[in-house]
């Protein structure tokens, strides 16, 4: 055969490839994409007995006995953290479901409320999380807004008293903080922890028939003038401690796609026009799609740094950031991009459907606990937030 | 087309291994699996389908290309040879025949 019918049947093959690469892939992923956007409660079912059975696995598991030295102490930090983020994740999830199921939410309840808990941020501020009047704010946000979800949709719940309170350390805190800011850690704010303890307080307003608290008021007004990035609109990642404590002004850490996509799902919850416009700025000038694929940079430079908060970082766009911008579109109604960053989660998520009984359990196999947590929360978040 | 349908037979294959890995992996926290897992459907979602519809592009260039061959063919072989020469009577002399 002559060479040009053959470079011409090459070429075809490879227009064929091409044309199958930027037509096909997305679209086999975002397939179940509209089943969860519209809350198709069959499917949201398969994805809760996964999720379910990972995080009684992940309670049952021994916690970290008392770190001998610094990297023990950050391991056993980390892990605090992913577990409280699990069962709080978990909880949100179950509490979102339509309809809500506040009896499912009781083991991570308790898992977020038992003594070990608290234990990594006890290490870290050498204080119970209740003690005084400063910082624990993302031990006391994220346990606190799953409790008061909690008593929103039981009024009579068993974990009223829980509720009260992580609601009443959150308020202290947001009242005593001279910057309106309050610490995670001894020397470290995160504005998104402090939207997580925002969104406790305004849904406990809401379940206890309240208006809107004085720590929740300043909170919410000291997140608009500090905690967002007024070049960018995003949220800054983390703040300096020592404008919280004496009002000095200092540099702010930059603004970041996980923070800032989170912070969205939970200010949903307690201010929605704020929430709306960090979501505008996320859509704009963080999401990108690729071959169909919806993915969210966590630097708005679109540098490859990652940390504990953004998760792996490939080619910029960060794992975290993608994930949580799925309940953050979701809250906002953006079906299309709902839809694009699902099918990201979908291909590097690896769902898969085990047979177990009723109707089936889903997993997403590369996700973990706290990763199919964070994915039941997020295709759950509300699009009528309460 | 050899190559084509051996295109298509490994694109069946990853299918089937990534369906077998992501059965073998459930509920196995376990870094070799997660890998194993995202290898194969990387293969099985992005690259399986532009590699089948290239292969039958493939094969479907060959058909093409075949068909037209066959028609080249016919149209030679009808408008050359005897047929063409007693129709113009321009065959060649009878006494080149060796019936003399």
């Amino acid at each position: 055969m002559s060479s040009a019918p053959r470079s011409a049947r090459h070429f075809v093959a490879l227009l064929a490839f091409v044309l199958g690469l930027g037509v096909v892939p997305h679209r086999v992923c975002e397939r179940p994409a509209e089943a969860y956007f519209e809350g198709d409660r069959a499917e949201v079912a398969r994805l809760a007995h996964g999720v379910e059975a990972l995080a009684r696995a992940s309670r049952e598991r021994p916690r970290p006995h008392a770190p001998a030295s610094p990297s023990e102490a950050a391991s056993a930090r980390y892990d605090g953290e992913w577990r409280l983020v699990t069962d709080a994740m978990c909880a949100m999830g179950f509490g979102q479901m339509t309809p809500p199921d506040p009896a499912r939410m009781e083991p991570c309840l308790a898992g977020l409320v038992e003594p070990g808990a608290a234990d990594f941020d006890r290490d870290a501020w050498g204080a119970a999380p209740f003690d005084g009047d400063r910082g624990h704010a993302g031990y006391l946000g994220y346990a606190g807004l799953p409790l008061a979800l909690h008593r929103w949709l039981d009024p009579r719940s068993r974990f009223t008293e829980d509720e009260e309170r992580f609601v009443a350390a959150l308020e202290r805190r947001f009242v005593a903080s001279p910057s309106g800011q309050v610490e995670s850690y001894p020397g470290e704010i995160y504005p998104v922890d402090e939207a997580a303890g925002l969104a406790a307080l305004a849904l406990h307003a809401k379940a206890t028939h309240a208006p809107p608290s004085p720590g929740l008021v300043r909170g919410l007004e000291s997140l608009r003038a500090r905690g967002v990035d007024h070049a960018t609109g995003l949220l800054y990642q983390s703040v300096p401690a020592n404008q919280s404590v004496s009002g000095n002004p200092s540099v702010p850490g930059a603004p970041r796609g996980s923070g800032t996509a989170l912070a969205v799902y939970f200010l949903a919850y307690a201010d929605a026009p704020l929430a709306a416009s960090l979501y505008r700025a996320l859509r704009e000038q963080l999401f990108r799609t690729v071959l169909g694929f919806g993915a969210v940079l966590e630097h708005p430079s679109g540098a490859w740094t990652s940390d504990v908060d953004s998760g792996p970082v490939v080619f910029g766009f960060g794992v975290s950031a993608t994930g949580f911008a799925i309940g953050a579109s979701r809250a906002q109604g953006d079906r299309d991009a709902f839809r694009a960053l699902y099918a990201t989660a979908h291909l590097f998520g690896a769902p898969y459907l085990a047979q177990a009984p009723g109707s089936g359990e889903r997993r997403f196999e590369t996700g973990g606990a706290i990763g199919n947590a964070i994915l039941f929360a997020m295709l759950t978040s509300p699009r009528r937030p309460p | 087309v050899r190559r084509p349908l051996a295109l298509i037979a490994a694109c069946a294959l990853v299918l089937a291994v990534h369906e077998g890995a992501l059965r073998a992996a459930f509920g196995v926290p376990d870094a070799g699996a997660i890998v194993l897992v995202l290898a194969a459907r990387f293969a099985a979602i992005v690259v399986v389908p532009g590699a089948t519809l290239a292969a039958f592009a493939m094969i479907a260039a060959h058909l093409v290309r075949r068909g037209e061959r066959h028609r080249e063919g016919h149209r030679e072989g009808s408008s050359s040879g005897a047929g063409i020469s007693v129709a113009l009577g321009g065959g060649p002399p009878s006494g080149a025949r060796g019936t003399k």
